[in-house]
């Protein structure tokens, strides 16, 4: 079983893959800066791109997992010192972590709607429960419709779908009536 | 054209929706490695300062903390559930055969 195979069979815990990793990554990239608070920050970051990443089954590796997450780093610490571009390609990943960044230069431009929504969403929580626990299901835990409908009671997985586009309607116009 | 435009709104606002749950999970991971960073860094400090004899050393387990169970889990509980009923009528239609089978074999003497 390789590294990431045993990743997907334990993506649950995640810290001990952060232990695992953390004093050869940090040893290499001393190199670049000795602030440890900064290098934490970066490693976590790229924690979490492979904890996404390995939930894709498209997702797979030629190197191992520990040149991974320094090569995200690497790549990490160039972006933030503005010398490389905003998208990048690592070498040995055949699905490259572009549309983790792209996800996430999205959140930083929408932030203000983002706001917006988590405020109507926390609102969603308490005056439809069912509705928000569907969508979370979803969209946070990524759970696939049939899941959804053997654990919530629906009658099948189209019937879930079809719920799900109408909680999807009655938070919007929610969003769009808060100010 | 309306039509076309009300989905593109609806398309957009899905690509939000799933951007917030998105940044939401990001935020709790960020927050446990963060923990678990705090945690090694006391470890380390405990073993720079000779002073503290009786650090306890604590590994934190970092687990996904979701508000609801996962559906895998919830099914394989319902499936066990299920199974441990089927076990347990089987046993008494045979414990009711067996006592059933005594009885008669008594009263056929």
């Amino acid at each position: 079983m390789t590294e990431l195979e045993l990743l997907r069979t334990n993506h649950h815990n995640y810290a001990s893959l952060y232990r695992q990793h953390r004093v050869v990554v940090f040893q290499h990239l001393k190199q670049f800066t000795k602030d440890e608070a900064y290098l934490a920050d970066l490693y976590q970051d790229a924690i979490i791109v492979l904890f996404e990443k390995a939930k894709d089954p498209e997702f797979t590796l030629t190197c191992s997992i520990r040149t991974y997450l320094i090569a995200i780093c690497r790549n990490q610490i160039f972006k933030r010192a503005g010398r490389a571009p905003e998208i990048v390609s690592i070498e040995g990943e055949r699905t490259n972590y572009n549309d983790w960044l792209t996800d996430q230069l999205e959140i930083e431009r929408q932030k203000s709607q983002l706001d917006k929504l988590d405020k109507v969403l926390n609102h969603f929580e308490s005056i439809a429960q069912k509705c928000y626990e569907l969508l979370y299901r979803f969209f946070y835990m990524k759970e696939s419709f049939s899941l959804i409908a053997a654990v919530m009671g629906y009658t099948n997985a189209d019937n879930a779908k079809n719920q799900k586009a109408r909680c999807q309607k009655k938070l919007r116009e929610l969003y769009l009536e808060e100010k | 054209m309306s039509q076309e435009l009300e989905q593109n709104q609806m398309d957009q606002f899905e690509r939000l929706l799933e951007l917030s749950f998105l940044r939401e999970r990001r935020k709790q991971m960020k927050l446990r490695l963060k923990q678990e960073e705090n945690s090694i860094q006391r470890l380390i400090r405990a073993d720079l300062e000779p002073t503290i004899k009786y650090q306890r050393k604590r590994q934190l387990v970092v687990h996904d903390d979701f508000k609801y169970s996962e559906a895998e889990a919830i099914l394989a509980s319902k499936r066990q559930a299920k199974a441990q009923k089927i076990k347990n009528i089987t046993m008494f239609t045979i414990l009711i055969i067996i006592a059933l089978a005594v009885i008669i074999f008594y009263f056929s003497k």
